[in-house]
């Protein structure tokens, strides 16, 4: 299987430059469209987003997380860094479990 | 905590007593369960952590890298050379099973960076971006896997507390108060019909 890519021009043209499969989203109708062409793919992997992708098509991207098994979908943060406000990885557990883990 | 509206016989007494020794068995299981989740959970947490960071940090000199590049040769010399690139990732990805669930487990074979596209018209730079991202998947590789399988343990380990809680603070309680109730009401009604048993003996002797 394999990777594929959806970002912003500047990223895509990194992970292009990679040799990965990339489509350039800037909408979240361009977003939508490659998710769902990525994820009817028989080989796609993983699935590279990055951050500020992912916020445009937050609820397709939670949607392929929980009901499928794959594609795996990852958030990258993008040039610019990672976004400030975000829920880190640890926020989301200590949410769940209901303690805080140092 | 209320008790449960039923009529206070044996054989409902019976039956509440197996529905909670079947409750009790169930709350044992589900809090093994959510105890090895969350020592699963624990032992990804810190790997995560640490994944996460070098996957920031990869990404940073790989996106320093490119901004060079596009700097050194423009957008579309970059554009020109990724279309020589025929590099092929592979990644595998295999289920193990936890507690019923998949977790994902990523393994992922990245090809060696060599030369893809000419030296002519393509900035120096543009190899060091290319490696670099070819460095940052494996680690984003792994983030998915950890990611992943950090949200679907943790989204089942709140059912499973939730359904603990439930069994431990509702439905226990109500079993064992209505238990109580039956009983008593039972006891209480043996002592009237043998006090009624005296009395008739008194009477007839």
């Amino acid at each position: 299987m394999k990777f594929f890519c959806i970002a912003d021009e500047d990223t895509a043209r990194g992970f292009r430059l990679a040799g990965i499969g990339t489509q350039v989203a800037e909408t979240a109708e361009e977003a939508r469209a490659a998710l769902e062409e990525m994820t009817g793919l028989p080989d796609c992997g993983v699935i590279i987003v990055t951050e500020k992708v992912a916020d445009l098509i937050r609820p397709q991207v939670e949607m392929v997380r929980m009901e499928r098994d794959r594609p795996l979908i990852v958030e990258i943060p993008g040039p610019e860094g990672p976004l400030p406000g975000r829920k880190s990885l640890r926020e989301f557990v200590e949410e769940a479990v209901g303690v805080s883990i140092c | 905590m209320g008790k449960l509206n039923i009529a206070p016989t044996k054989s409902n007494l019976l039956i509440l007593k197996r529905k909670l020794a079947f409750a009790e068995e169930g709350y044992d299981l589900l809090e093994q369960k959510r105890q090895i989740l969350i020592f699963e959970l624990m032992s990804r947490v810190s790997r995560a952590r640490n994944t996460e960071q070098a996957t920031r940090k990869a990404l940073r000199q790989a996106y320093e890298a490119l901004r060079e590049a596009r700097l050194d040769g423009g957008s579309e010399a970059i554009d020109r050379a990724a279309l020589a690139v025929k590099m092929d990732h592979q990644v595998e990805i295999s289920d193990q099973h936890l507690m019923g669930m998949k977790i994902p487990h990523v393994t992922v074979k990245t090809e060696p960076v060599s030369a893809q596209f000419g030296v002519g018209g393509t900035p120096a730079n543009a190899d060091i971006a290319m490696s670099r991202f070819v460095e940052a998947l494996s680690l984003i590789a792994e983030m998915a896997e950890l990611e992943n399988a950090l949200r679907r343990i943790a989204m089942e380990l709140r059912k499973t507390q939730r359904r603990c809680n439930a069994l431990s603070k509702i439905f226990m309680p109500t079993y064992r108060e209505t238990i109580v109730y039956i009983t008593a009401d039972l006891e209480e009604r043996e002592r009237e019909s043998f006090v009624i048993l005296k009395m008739i003996r008194d009477r007839i002797s």
